[in-house]
């Protein structure tokens, strides 16, 4: 996207649109703050008010800059004189800000209503209301910053509203561990992106993305130098998007509050770190080894996370490993994005996910509201999601259809963003990548490959959920024998009680609040493929037959392995249970071991701990005994002398004459024969 | 010469000396007319410190506000005072803290001494500050200098923690011990500066930017200023003396110790060593930037299992000061704008926590984190809401996020040190961007204590999630003073907190209609400019930034190429 910054005609309108799709969502969390509590339907209508006020501001800016090439730059809290230049804080509104600025308020505006009904008996809805408006405000901010640091400003506020919102039911000491995981994790990351920035700024002499685009800019930078400020950033966004190995904080953020992880997976903090490298794509147009290492720690990702989403027994859990690997697509697509295409392919997957992902997660919100769990399949003394179609049946039809997009079934959204992906992978493969000199035809291969299988993977995990939670337990034929407990190897059910409790009694159905927000959401999961043809996407899509057919070939068998694994793990596990647990678990046909590796996120947290939470525990105690033994022993020693040297002059000080006068003369002695030595 | 300079150390001071000599301020029935001369100094000097800023000091390097007089003809020294943009954010932020403390002392705790003697001694803690930050002779900075030590002394020896009168007399006289010393050897390197030079005056010693002192004598010089002020920052190793001193001082010491006094070592790095021993001090700035990320890390990791949340806010100034020195040793343009960044924001947020450091220990008896979870009966996110909410913003503006005021410090030392000139500084440039990586990774550092302390006091979980023991009952009874009854453990008691505890504010005594467990009208009154200035520059860079700006392009001669 070679764009020019200019001011167009109609500039002052885009820019106040910029202004305000930023503003405005932060001055509602202002305001939802200071509202007395009790008044619920206030903040309620001033945090959804503050999405839609956001939402219309969003196209407007759209409407402005559709159709056009061209960025704006947008004055906002600068410029600060750093003493050697100055940082400009400056909006950008150009198409690419303005499409995934519409995005992220739309599933802003649907979390906020959603969560009218879905927290209404929260003690500390008026904090989670003005959270929630602060993390929009934050991803809008990532989404229309023109400078890095401005960037960098909403990347760690959205930290924060992580911090704050998972741990919003703090009673429980999960959270408030999730919680801190969440920021400490992705701020180690944040280490990478902060150097990335300062390496870019050093170099570059501007921290203003619009004139690091500019051309000439990157030019005049050496190689290693964008190769390491590539590397950097992309430390950042592999922590941000909770790619591996940073992507325990992930699974464990599902204690927070069900809308909280719809908003956290689909339209803020994990996909802001693809949203950053697709804008940031001509810098690593400049790095193909920083590409490359991207290729392959999003190849591992994606694959490693559908494995993982396939031995999870909860809902939301199979959702948050299928982040991982759906994100992995995303930062895949910008890893091979060939230069003619650009980011399409990775901005069409990040829309795509932020629609049926939103989706799936308040439609297992919604589910969980009448059964107080996601746990899935037969649980051995509770509740679990199984048999949703007889509780809500509307609900699982939506759930299905997310499943489906997620899946890549054609022609729903999740198919398309992912061809698109594929298609870029197989140009890069095919025609030698972005500089044409064949350097990224391995990643090219890689990606296409590796993206094919995970399609595959993904389709059978998708397919597990689906076999677990929508059918009643009841129509499975009785000659298949139960399994005792599904949830063997995973954590049981009640470690996961993110979902409201509350009397069922109170809840007979799901409030129209959210059964309309998923309805809404329903239809870009199956339209989004639509936007392909629309002048929206900036960029092109490049769509192959070969890997179309190929992908929905592997995704269907997919969906046919999972069916046909249930039939076998449901023979092959011993009888002697309950009629109650007649149905097989897919995941059953993996050895047990397989099952826990997978459903424990591969050890990567018993990694961590051993290399970097221990050492520093250990390091703490060590410096806090050295503090005080070793250099505060200085000082204190130093005063211990200067008291026993008092101590001993003292003893000098007897105040009789004739021990003066003895010395006196002694000293005499000793002058005289030093004189005498000395002549 | 400049009326507004004049008041500037006028009115704190001598508010103070009327506060001590008026008889009728003698006495409990002298304790309204205290706090009335008390508060008004502190408002007019605030006062004052803005008019002082509409006459835009950092406009121009010629001095608009300025006081030069003869002083003493035989030394050469003259009373030269001056206000530039350097000096024009830590005036602000010292007349404001003077004032917000006085305000504190006299609407709130009471203290068994009365707060006469109190009173006096933070005016002229805040004078003595004010004269600092002003001074542009070498002789008046070092008076001033020392004319805060003495009733930094008496605040911390006299009006320290109640609990613990050993510990009070021990801290007060590290406190002195260790910045006395430090003045020793501040004065022999300034006596050498003025003795190779010349001249006392600063302007003077900046323009020539070290021509005329030989190279060994500026190494000399630097490493004599840099010990002598280092100890004042402090830099690691030291340190010791701050912990027990802001654990025994009380909340205006700690505010006034935290927000003011370290900044006088800092900033008289800043004016008295960068361009006054150029080249002395760039052979010297690898050991400084080492050091401060050094004390960045020390700092970092005791904060991770100190239990006691002052000794704990206490060691994270030393942390925050080490990118303070990171960015004076990198001796970039960028460098020292983020040093001087960091340290009004330091002064702020460190205020902040101090404020609820101190009604909490006031409150239940103790600092300590167990103790005080255990009296509050829960997590102050529910129980305190106010007091939570200060925390919760002093902590994350603590731990550097961007879009909040410790940020853009921190950032800009970073940057600064990236940006280091290997040639005059001896160090590779290597080297130099090692110190910027690490100390960022100290920020994850100051996110993992202060979430720490946040899942304490915040969310409210004991060390290991369990409830309450007998050991904790009895410690939160030793806390009280309460008479301790091993045979009885009544959980209530547990849920009552320190229900007598003494020093309770005044508007939190029996009788009093606010919650004594939530921020008093006055702790609101202090702590919200406190949190307000916490987010502001955070979100406005430039307000500190473009103030600072020409000043240091002036101290660095950036303009005339020597950078």
């Amino acid at each position: 996207m070679n764009t020019v910054v200019a001011a167009g005609p109609d500039v002052g309108d885009i820019a106040w649109a910029a202004r305000f799709v930023v503003v405005l969502p932060a001055l509602a969390a202002l305001a939802g703050a200071v509202v007395p509590r009790q008044y619920r339907t206030t903040i309620s209508a001033v945090g959804v008010g503050g999405a839609l006020a956001a939402l219309l501001a969003a196209v407007t800016e759209l409407a402005g800059t559709g159709g056009s090439t061209v960025a704006h730059s947008v004055a906002l809290l600068g410029p600060a004189p750093t003493g050697a230049g100055t940082i400009d804080l400056t909006l950008r509104a150009d198409r690419l800000s303005a499409v995934v600025a519409v995005m992220v308020c739309v599933v802003a505006l649907a979390v906020q209503v959603y969560s009218v009904a879905y927290q209404c008996d929260d003690q500390r809805y008026r904090a989670f209301a003005s959270v929630v408006s602060l993390f929009t405000a934050a991803m809008l901010l990532v989404v229309q910053a023109d400078d890095l640091l401005l960037l960098l400003i909403g990347w760690e506020v959205m930290g924060l509203c992580s911090y704050l919102l998972i741990g919003h039911d703090s009673e429980r000491r999960a959270a408030r561990h999730a919680a801190v995981k969440a920021f400490l994790v992705t701020r180690m990351g944040d280490v990478g992106f902060v150097l990335g920035i300062v390496t870019l700024l050093a170099a570059a002499d501007t921290s203003s993305v619009s004139r690091l685009l500019e051309p000439g800019t990157l030019e005049r930078l050496s190689t290693a130098q964008v190769t390491a400020a590539s590397l950097l950033l992309i430390a950042g966004v592999v922590g941000k998007s909770a790619q591996l190995p940073l992507q325990t904080w992930l699974p464990d953020a599902m204690e927070g509050p069900t809308p909280v992880s719809a908003l956290i997976h689909a339209a803020t903090m994990v996909a802001a770190g693809g949203y950053v490298l697709a804008r940031l794509l001509p810098v690593l147009a400049q790095a193909p080894a920083a590409r490359a290492v991207l290729a392959v720690v999003a190849c591992a990702s994606m694959l490693a996370a559908a494995l993982a989403a396939f031995a999870q027994s909860d809902l939301k859990r199979v959702l948050a490993w299928s982040t991982i690997s759906q994100v992995a697509y995303l930062l895949a697509g910008i890893a091979v994005a060939p230069p003619d295409l650009g980011a399409a392919p990775a901005v069409m997957q990040l829309l795509s996910h932020a629609a049926f992902k939103s989706l799936l997660f308040l439609c297992a919100g919604a589910l969980a509201y009448r059964v107080h769990t996601t746990a899935m399949g037969r649980v051995a003394d509770g509740p679990s999601l199984a048999g949703s179609w007889a509780r809500s049946p509307v609900t699982s039809v939506l759930l299905t259809v997310g499943l489906a997009a997620l899946a890549g079934v054609p022609p729903l959204s999740g198919f398309w963003s992912k061809e698109a992906v594929l298609g870029a992978a197989e140009v890069a493969a095919l025609d030698g990548g972005v500089d044409g000199a064949g350097s990224l035809v391995w990643a090219g291969w890689l990606v296409l490959v590796v993206g094919l299988v995970t399609g595959f993977v993904t389709a059978a995990y998708a397919t597990r959920a689906w076999m677990l939670v929508v059918p009643s337990p009841a129509d499975v034929p009785a000659e298949s024998s139960g399994a005792q407990l599904v949830t063997d190897d995973s954590p049981p059910a009640e470690l996961l009680p993110s979902v409201p409790r509350r009397d069922p009694l109170l809840h007979a159905a799901v409030p129209p609040a959210m059964s309309w927000t998923l309805l809404g959401l329903a239809v870009p999961t199956v339209l989004a493929g639509l936007l392909l043809i629309g002048p929206v996407v900036p960029g092109a899509i490049h769509l192959s037959s070969l890997t179309g057919a190929l992908a929905t070939t592997l995704a269907l068998a997919g969906i046919v392995a999972a069916g046909a694994a249930e039939r076998f793990a449901g023979r092959r596990v011993p009888g002697g249970a309950s009629a109650a647990d007649r149905r097989g678990d897919p995941v059953l046909v993996l050895p047990a071991g397989v099952r826990a590796f997978l459903a424990g996120g591969f050890g990567l947290d018993a990694v961590h701990h051993a290399l970097v939470v221990a050492p520093t525990r250990l390091l703490a105690r060590g410096v806090t005994v050295g503090d005080h033994d070793v250099v505060d022993a200085y000082p204190r020693g130093g005063a211990l002398l200067a008291r026993w040297a008092g101590v001993a002059l003292r003893l000098t000080q007897t105040g009789r004459t004739t021990g003066y006068l003895g010395a006196l003369a002694a000293g005499a002695v000793v002058v005289a024969l030093a004189g005498v030595g000395l002549r | 010469m400049s009326v507004l300079l004049v008041l500037l150390l006028v009115v704190p001071l001598g508010s103070a000396l009327l506060v001590l000599l008026l008889p009728a301020a003698r006495g409990p029935r002298g304790e309204p007319l205290v706090r009335t001369i008390g508060v008004s100094a502190g408002a007019v000097t605030v006062l004052v410190s803005l008019l002082a800023l509409t006459r835009r000091p950092w406009s121009s390097t010629d001095a608009v506000l300025e006081v030069d007089v003869p002083w003493i003809p035989g030394l050469g020294a003259r009373m030269h005072l001056l206000l530039d943009g350097i000096s024009a954010p830590l005036v602000v932020l010292t007349a404001v803290l003077g004032l917000l403390v006085v305000v504190l002392v006299t609407s709130g705790a009471s203290s068994p001494r009365g707060s006469r003697g109190l009173v006096a001694c933070l005016l002229a803690v805040e004078g003595g500050a004010l004269a600092t930050f002003t001074a542009a002779d070498l002789i008046v900075f070092f008076v001033a200098f020392e004319v805060v030590l003495v009733p930094m002394w008496a605040v911390i020896r006299w009006w320290g923690d109640p609990h613990d009168e050993r510990g009070r007399r021990d801290a007060a006289t590290r406190f002195i011990l260790f910045t006395a010393g430090g003045s020793v050897v501040l004065l022999l390197g300034l006596l050498l500066v003025v003795a190779a030079s010349g001249t006392t005056d600063v302007v003077a010693l900046v323009s020539r930017q070290g021509d005329g002192i030989s190279q060994p004598v500026q190494l000399t010089a630097a490493v004599l200023l840099l010990l002598g002020l280092a100890v004042k920052v402090p830099v690691w190793p030291l340190h010791t003396w701050l912990p027990p001193a802001h654990t025994a001082a009380p909340t205006a010491g700690s505010i006034l110790l935290a927000g003011v006094l370290l900044k006088m070592g800092s900033y008289g790095m800043v004016r008295f060593v960068v361009p006054v021993v150029p080249d002395g001090f760039a052979r010297v700035s690898p050991v400084l930037g080492a050091l401060g990320v050094v004390g960045i890390f020390w700092a970092g990791l005791a904060c991770l299992v100190e239990r006691d949340l002052k000794r704990l806010v206490a060691f994270s100034s030393v942390a925050h000061m080490g990118f303070v020195a990171l960015g004076i040793a990198s001796g970039t343009p960028q460098g020292l704008q983020g040093a001087l960044f960091a340290n009004v924001a330091h002064g702020i947020i460190t205020s902040l926590l101090f404020l609820v450091a101190g009604g909490l220990k006031a409150r239940y008896g103790s600092a300590d984190l167990r103790v005080l979870l255990i009296g509050a009966g829960g997590g102050l996110r529910d129980r305190s809401p106010r007091l939570g909410g200060m925390l919760v913003v002093g902590c994350i503006a603590g731990l550097g996020l961007p879009g909040l005021a410790g940020f853009w410090g921190e950032f800009l030392a970073v940057y600064g040190a990236w940006q280091a000139d290997p040639v005059s500084t001896g160090a590779p440039q290597g080297f130099w961007r090692t110190l910027a990586a690490l100390a960022v990774l100290g920020t994850v550092l100051a996110s993992a204590y202060l979430l720490r302390v946040l899942r304490r006091l915040w969310h409210g979980e004991l060390e290991d999630g369990a409830a309450p023991t007998e050991p904790d009952v009895e410690l939160v009874r030793s806390a009280q003073g309460a008479p301790s009854d091993a045979a009885h453990v009544d959980p209530a008691m547990l849920e009552s907190g320190a229900r007598a505890a003494p020093h309770l504010p005044r508007d939190l005594r029996p009788g009093s209609r606010w919650r004594r467990d939530d921020a008093s009208p006055v702790e609101v009154v202090v702590g919200l400019p406190l949190v307000v200035l916490s987010i502001v520059p955070g979100l406005l860079p430039w307000l500190l930034l473009a103030t600072t700006e020409p000043a240091v392009r002036h101290l660095l001669a950036v303009d005339r190429g020597f950078v």
